[in-house]
């Protein structure tokens, strides 16, 4: 056990880069207003652009929508997502997944190669247990 | 060459091995979340993106916070607890900090003694303590990468099941922060106290860590 000396000075500069990575991995502050404006431009164009709005969705989640209700520019107006749920109120980032609370809706995004993308909207709190959310994937 | 690769072989092993195993988790890391992420619909992380990301430190973190607490726990209890025939205990009669005589500092000093050895003062108090103070702040920095790191995994699997993220305080209680220290304590202290106790009953030739063959279980201490 007295051999494991010699290795505590090496342990330093590898600890100052976990240090680094702790400190800025997933806290995304750079990725707040991209996420926030997906989702304000996706609930406003439910109904006013729905093309724009499936453009909007993340791949699995329109393939839901699609699978369940019908084509998606007919059925995500029909959804209970809000038709323009208002202003983002709070938006929080933990690497490519976000959350946007908004005035009348709260939306889940991911982000792919593309841009940030809608996974969950529609949803409404449902105590401990996840949101319930209308449109999602699976 | 030859002499300094001899000289330092153990280092040399274990830190290569160490290098190895950093870049295996890296890769299998990476596969595991990218399954799970083409399961569920949701993007996946290039190498690069998985070993920046907070659940790559968080699995990283977890596993050194403890490793640096069991040197810690080990070397700070070894000065004052017991472990009759052990290899990994001081002679029963040696407990205690010890007598300057015995620890070669200051005026007991040898001509090759550390420099901070040689003279009374703040140097010689800090050098005195700087293997477990080290261990310490390790650990410390550590356990707060994993808290800091876990954090940010664990939210964002929250994000992914459709659940509301935790601040800080929520997470210090949550029960994935201290699962993930648990699990890792656990390990080490079985390790420590295995070490100590087979080592009084079993042998390896050869190794400074077993006891020379013939040497009586109750002997303690003692090295082979």
């Amino acid at each position: 056990m007295t051999s494991r000396n010699s290795k505590r000075y090496a342990a330093w500069p590898a600890l100052g880069a976990l240090l680094a990575l702790a400190g800025c991995a997933g806290q995304g502050s750079a990725e707040d207003a991209p996420a926030a404006d997906t989702a304000e431009r996706f609930t406003q164009t439910v109904t006013a652009d729905t093309p724009a709005a499936c453009a909007l969705l993340a791949p699995q989640t329109r393939v839901e929508l699609e699978s369940e209700h019908g084509p998606c520019d007919q059925s995500l107006p029909q959804s209970d997502v809000p038709d323009d749920a208002g202003k983002v109120r709070e938006v929080k980032v933990y690497g490519k997944d976000a959350v946007a609370y908004l005035e009348r809706d709260t939306v889940f995004l991911a982000r792919f190669g593309e841009g940030w993308r809608v996974t969950a909207a529609g949803c409404t709190p449902n105590g401990d247990k996840p949101y319930e959310c209308d449109v999602k994937g699976n | 060459m030859r002499q300094r690769l001899r000289n330092n072989g153990l280092s040399l092993f274990f830190g290569a091995i160490l290098l190895l195993s950093l870049v295996g988790q890296a890769f299998t890391g990476q596969a595991f979340y990218n399954e799970q992420a083409l399961d569920s619909g949701l993007p996946t992380l290039s190498l690069g993106e998985y070993v920046t990301s907070s659940q790559f430190t968080v699995d990283v973190a977890e596993n050194w916070q403890s490793e640096y607490l069991q040197f810690l726990l080990f070397i700070l209890l070894t000065i004052f607890l017991f472990q009759k025939g052990s290899t990994e205990s001081k002679p029963l009669d040696k407990g205690g900090r010890e007598s300057d005589k015995d620890q070669k500092v200051a005026e007991y000093a040898e001509k090759g003694s550390p420099e901070w050895a040689k003279r009374r003062g703040w140097r010689l108090s800090l050098f005195s303590h700087s293997l477990g103070l080290t261990m310490g702040l390790i650990f410390v920095l550590s356990w707060l990468a994993q808290f800091v790191a876990g954090h940010s995994a664990y939210n964002a699997e929250q994000l992914q099941e459709l659940s509301d993220p935790l601040g800080w305080r929520d997470y210090l209680l949550a029960p994935d922060f201290w699962n993930r220290t648990l699990q890792n304590w656990q390990s080490e202290f079985l390790a420590v106290g295995s070490m100590v106790v087979l080592s009084i009953y079993l042998r390896e030739r050869g190794s400074p860590e077993s006891k020379p063959v013939g040497e009586p279980h109750e002997s303690t201490g003692s090295q082979g």
